[in-house]
């Protein structure tokens, strides 16, 4: 093994030792900060961490909110619950709540009249799951009359979703070219 | 719960406490209305007088702060409780403006996505989203010692050089001074305009402490703050 090799290994060990021990997704910046390597060694050992352990392992290594973080492999699902029935428990949203949250995926940040008037309907309630969820948290008010509160989506959105970032979206335009949707 | 009302400032009071409810940073059904509504009153005889204006903006803040407690009260929402809102959609579905289907494929593409994500778990913290309540020094002390954590551990540092750090110039010690410096100087010169109380020192954090002093001391009615004309000066004196 070369020494390049064996260094790639080394902080390896080290960011597997972290990411076992996270509860949420950790930063290149942050690892390359803590180990006091460059983002190209983090990114590089990540890659070789993750592509060892689709291999052979129950787990992975997933690239969301900004950050990685290990979880189950996806087709070991069914043995987790059957583990801990209480793993089984998904945040359940309702096909008004969903639409409401890409609503504001894409508009944000944005008032509730806004979301209702693209809607056509009222959404207060909707509005009102979607914070409780976390997904979605108030961010600031609005200049102008009535000064109504704001909405954005949360860390927790792009968690709860797999997403690394909000541009990993498809845009509008790419949406308004889908095919019909029934 | 107790939740002090400062009657000097009672709109600004109130509008925190409906913006805090409407943040879920406090629970609203922990919140008394009736008390809140009883302090308005004492408020109400205390003014010598009060502009429909200003129990208007009450009425509204009142408003709001039944519904995020009546919302409190009931039970949460879940996702089969918003089907009604659904079947309203679907209703509507026919004139759905051509603005909102690029979200209707989003949501489509939104739930692949939760979907797949689901199959994936990840370890749990155990920790409880955090929970706000007004007085809760308890909480509030142990969010403190948590964030004073943190940030030691990202820099290295012990939980003391943080402290330490963050107190080196105490914002109401200099606050306190500058009363004092403002004070003596009108005790010498009678009255005094903004823009001579800022001249020279004009950094960040002194123009910040001489307006929160400016504005303590005319709150504790020691000073008086008067602009003369539109856009002018703004000239500070003692209070006979």
């Amino acid at each position: 093994m070369s020494d390049s090799n064996r260094e790639i290994a080394e902080i390896a060990r080290k960011i597997e030792a972290i990411l076992f021990i996270s509860t949420e997704p950790v930063k290149v910046t942050e690892l390359s900060s803590i180990l006091s390597v460059s983002k190209e060694t983090v990114e590089e050992a990540l890659h070789r961490i993750k592509a060892h352990y689709d291999s052979q392992h129950g787990f992975t290594l997933i690239n969301v909110a900004g950050g990685w973080q290990m979880a189950t492999a996806s087709d070991l699902c069914e043995v987790i619950e059957s583990y801990n029935s209480s793993y089984g428990y998904r945040l359940r949203l309702s096909k008004a709540a969903m639409e409401t949250l890409a609503i504001i995926a894409y508009k944000q940040p944005i008032t509730r009249a806004e979301i209702e008037e693209l809607r056509g309907v009222r959404s207060d309630k909707v509005l009102e799951t979607l914070l409780s969820s976390g997904l979605i948290r108030v961010a600031g008010r609005k200049k102008g009359t009535g000064s109504p509160l704001l909405y954005r989506t949360t860390q927790e959105f792009l968690e709860a979703f797999g997403l690394n970032s909000l541009s990993e979206l498809p845009t509008e335009e790419e949406l308004r070219n889908e095919g019909n949707i029934s | 719960m107790t939740v002090k009302i400062d009657h000097d400032n009672f709109y600004d009071t109130l509008t925190t406490l409906v913006n805090l409810l409407e943040s879920r940073e406090i629970e609203a059904s922990r919140v008394s209305v009736s008390e809140v509504v009883e302090v308005y009153a004492d408020y109400l005889l205390r003014s010598d007088k009060m502009s429909l204006s200003e129990v208007a903006e009450f009425l509204a803040r009142a408003a709001a702060l039944i519904l995020s407690k009546v919302r409190a009260l009931f039970p949460q929402q879940t996702a089969e409780a918003d089907e009604e809102q659904d079947a309203i959609l679907v209703e509507r579905d026919a004139s759905v403006s051509e603005a909102l289907y690029p979200y209707k494929v989003a949501a489509i593409f939104l739930e692949v996505l939760h979907y797949r994500r689901s199959k994936h778990y990840t370890r749990e913290s155990g920790e409880l989203r955090p929970f706000y309540e007004v007085g809760d020094l308890y909480f509030l002390a142990s969010l403190w010692w948590n964030i004073i954590g943190n940030i030691a551990a990202k820099n290295r540092s012990s939980q003391q050089d943080i402290i330490d750090l963050m107190t080196e110039d105490n914002p109401e010690e200099t606050i306190e001074a500058r009363m004092d410096d403002i004070k003596n100087s009108l005790l010498e010169l009678k009255e005094v305009t903004l823009l001579e109380l800022l001249s020279d020192k004009a950094s960040k954090s002194f123009v910040v402490s001489t307006i929160i002093a400016l504005l303590e001391l005319a709150r504790l009615g020691i000073i008086y703050l008067k602009q003369r004309q539109q856009f002018g000066d703004i000239y500070v004196g003692l209070k006979s």
